[in-house]
């Protein structure tokens, strides 16, 4: 076990969560995908056995998160500073 | 409550109502003295939690100094009672996910998430409550439950346990464990404050989802119930929403169904 092995699996998880060239690689082989990013043996496994529609899923919730994070501005400080008398 | 831009007006007009407003501090990485002074404003008026989304705790990925600086001016200039961040990663060394993700629960990520912590609690100068998130994923990698993992995290440092009751709800829901067993497990001492939140079963993926757009269903109420008859401390019980609000009294109504819990806990207090 070492930190390379982790980040290893943290970036193949980040890869299949933004981005679909990879996601549609891996659910076509995924065992390809893991030895390209590096990971064998037992993570390649587990890897394996992800169900394609959770990892569709997770997919759609990255990126519905990171609309929500944009969109949340601090329009609400104008008001705030009003109510305050700061302006 | 959880502080949104877009619920603001409300929750200003509400704020007797409200012990405690959480803030998203990654909001405010950019923000003018003039900004943060209103903060600062605000957290006279009532009790200020600072919440970061973007550190990358548990990441193996180095933390990025600009933001721990960033949320280290932030806290010293608002001077809000706690800051928060996640047990999750959110980036790589050349991906930026924007938002958490479960890293393999092992021994080399209970060091890293120590080690990170104790950084981040050497620049900002107070030490993070550190939450445990939702994943639809299981991380491969993980030869340590949820439950061990946190328990080995909370035994490698010193940081207090912010337990989001819909993650764990969520997670037990979708990775088959007992969510009475799992929070009955964990050291009360650690848990100083608690998040509920709302989701939605999708029937098709066959998963909670964790969206903090709906309600916060019955069964996670009933753990906070369990959780609060345990605690032998008040509770800090903060709502997130994220969206569709309806109306403040829709929030308002969220916030008193959580006082049967809040209420037992003070009626057992001597």
């Amino acid at each position: 076990m070492s930190v390379e092995r982790n980040a290893a699996i943290e970036h193949l998880l980040a890869r299949l969560y933004t981005d679909a060239a990879v996601r549609e690689a891996f659910l076509q082989d995924s065992g390809r995908v893991c030895e390209e990013y590096g990971i064998t043996g037992d993570d390649a496994e587990a890897f394996s056995r992800m169900r394609p529609e959770v990892l569709q899923r997770a997919a759609r919730t990255y990126r519905k998160k990171l609309e929500f994070r944009s969109q949340a501005k601090r329009g609400w400080m104008e008001g705030l500073k009003q109510r305050l008398g700061l302006k | 409550m959880g502080w949104r831009p877009e619920i603001a007006p409300a929750i200003l007009n509400n704020l007797h109502r409200i012990d405690v407003l959480e803030v998203l501090a990654d909001d405010y990485f950019g923000a003018s003295k003039r900004e943060l002074d209103a903060l600062r404003s605000l957290s006279r008026e009532v009790p200020l939690i600072l919440h970061g989304v973007g550190l990358g705790l548990a990441g193996t990925a180095p933390v990025p100094a600009k933001r721990l600086a960033a949320m280290a001016r932030i806290f010293e200039r608002v001077q809000p009672e706690s800051w928060s961040e996640h047990l999750a990663f959110v980036r790589t060394r050349t991906v930026e996910l924007g938002h958490l993700a479960a890293p393999p629960r092992n021994a080399v990520s209970v060091e890293v998430v120590a080690a990170n912590i104790d950084q981040a609690t050497r620049t900002v100068g107070v030490s993070p409550a550190m939450e445990n998130i939702a994943t639809l994923v299981e991380p491969p990698g993980s030869d340590l439950t949820e439950l061990d993992w946190l328990q080995s995290i909370l035994q490698a440092c010193p940081s207090r346990l912010l337990l989001d009751l819909h993650n764990v709800h969520a997670n037990a829901l979708n990775h088959g464990y007992d969510a009475e067993a799992f929070l009955d497990s964990l050291p009360l001492g650690r848990v100083d404050s608690l998040h509920i939140a709302g989701g939605f079963w999708s029937e098709h993926d066959g998963v909670l989802v964790d969206d903090h757009l709906h309600p916060v269903p019955e069964a996670v109420y009933g753990l906070l119930v369990r959780f609060a008859r345990r605690s032998g401390k008040p509770l800090t019980v903060i709502l997130e929403r994220d969206g569709r609000y309806g109306s403040m009294a829709l929030a308002g109504a969220e916030s008193q169904a959580e006082e049967p819990a809040v209420e037992f806990r003070r009626e057992a207090l001597p």
